[in-house]
């Protein structure tokens, strides 16, 4: 295939998924921007009316003339990813109905659309309120994460109403709200809702939108590319053989690092065991994650093409050592639901929470790149293509976009 | 979409992709290229890619 063609192709058939699939398209308030460059900001400015006062009007006594000021925030376009992979041509024999143009383009988009929206899905974290158990029968939050099950469906669609509601200034501004959640929390909905029409494969091409449900009027979308946070108590030293495991993913101690994909090294204190577990985690944000003496990485092709479900790098967990409080803490960026066990025997799955979104829509900026910028070129050193396909964008949650959703906290396991 | 001149039985043989002629035929044609657009979504739900 000639390469204008297979660019053309490609770059047709990545715009068609990429923005059918991208379900920050619809969540955020995004814009599309024709030419965006790197670290190019946005400003964007709006009148600050939080100083105007209504007051009691007094005759001759001169009034108090309140302060109003334009408020400046500044977006920055700096988030550029891509892709990059070198097809052969042998490869490019490709059965059925697509070409291996529009196959590529597809797939590459649907991998770019979770990442885009890992990374706006996680500004949930920044919502002025969040809502957990604690909102489910008081007007506070208690930190612990509600189980969003069809026993509490009731209370989690009302009472998230009301406390968007009352944030807002009063049920009025309830309106164009949207909930998203990952395919358990749909199971759930569904089960609450199930005499309605719940036709979930209707959610395909429509941004991640269950077309014929919704909870207290509002949209629901699914996604697995919502932020957890995961949390780790280990208090006491590990000892050889014992693990713990995040997604499909076991780490296990070992008194000597060996070959196997996983071990991290046992310190001689359990902070320096936690740390050489922190740092095999965080290895894997790497490009190219490369062992040392403290941890083997789980390298990032599979060994064969049986699908093994996302790697580990795919999930983009950032651990920290919490020395004085003796937890591991991770959190995964468009990670979606992970399973987490261990088997230290001083260990405790402190919590493990999923972030849901309820709100209005349009709270969270998002600009990105319209068309994808890609190039294709021959391989000087092989009958192949080199093709590289980015995408450019930034996100900002303003200050008053943060009042207009909830960050909701949901138990993962 | 059937891409220009083709008979049905070259359809059933490329399940309704383009050769990089054809392709190169219709690429400037707005109208067209929204019926391939089209045509494109559904072969890729056919392919059972997404």
């Amino acid at each position: 295939m000639a390469l204008a063609s297979f660019k053309e192709q490609m770059d047709n058939s990545y715009q068609e998924i990429f923005m059918k699939s991208l379900v920050a398209k619809e969540i955020a308030n995004s814009r599309l921007e024709k030419n965006l460059s790197y670290g190019a900001s946005v400003k964007r400015v709006k009148m600050f009316v939080d100083g105007i006062r209504v007051r009691d009007i007094a005759s001759h006594t001169n009034r108090v003339i309140d302060q109003t000021n334009d408020q400046g925030e500044t977006m920055v376009i700096n988030k550029n990813k891509g892709t990059t992979f070198r097809l052969m041509k042998n490869e490019e024999t490709q059965a059925g109905p697509l070409s291996p143009a529009e196959f590529a383009g597809a797939k590459v988009a649907m991998k770019t659309a979770i990442v885009v929206d890992g990374d706006v899905l996680a500004e949930v974290k920044n919502a002025w309120a969040p809502f957990d158990n604690g909102d489910l029968t008081t007007l506070v939050s208690s930190g612990t994460p509600v189980d969003f099950t069809k026993a509490n469906m009731e209370l989690i669609l009302t009472r998230a109403q009301a406390k968007l509601g009352k944030n807002l200034g009063g049920m009025a501004g309830i309106i164009n709200t949207a909930w998203v959640i990952d395919s358990y929390g749909l199971a759930e909905v569904a089960q609450y809702l199930m005499a309605k029409n719940t036709d979930f494969s209707k959610a395909i091409f429509q941004n991640g939108l269950i077309n014929d449900l919704k909870a207290n009027n509002a949209e629901i979308y699914v996604s697995e590319a919502l932020t957890s946070d995961i949390v780790i108590n280990m208090g006491t030293n590990a000892t050889a053989g014992q693990t713990v495991t995040v997604g499909n993913f076991t780490f296990t101690f070992v008194a000597s690092i060996g070959t196997t994909a996983g071990n991290v090294l046992l310190g001689g204190t359990v902070d320096a065991s936690r740390a050489n577990l922190v740092a095999a985690i965080n290895a894997h944000l790497l490009d190219d994650p490369v062992d040392t003496a403290n941890y083997i990485v789980f390298k990032d092709v599979p060994a064969s093409y049986t699908y093994a479900g996302a790697q580990l790098s795919e999930l983009r967990l950032t651990a920290t050592n919490n020395t004085a409080g003796n937890q591991v803490l991770i959190t995964g960026i468009g990670c979606g639901r992970q399973l987490v066990a261990t088997t230290v025997t001083s260990a405790t799955i402190g919590s493990n929470v999923v972030h849901f979104y309820y709100g209005k829509k349009g709270a969270i900026d998002v600009v990105i790149q319209d068309e994808v910028d890609t190039e294709v070129k021959e391989d000087p050193y092989q009958r192949a293509k080199i093709i590289l396909s980015d995408k450019l964008y930034g996100i900002k949650t303003f200050g008053d976009g943060k009042m207009k959703f909830l960050d909701v906290k949901v138990k993962t396991q | 979409m059937k891409p220009a001149g083709s008979s049905h039985q070259a359809e059933k043989k490329t399940g309704g992709k383009l050769t990089d002629k054809e392709f190169d035929a219709i690429k400037d044609d707005p109208e067209a290229m929204k019926d391939y657009r089209k045509d494109l979504v559904s072969r890729i739900q056919k392919a059972g890619l997404y």
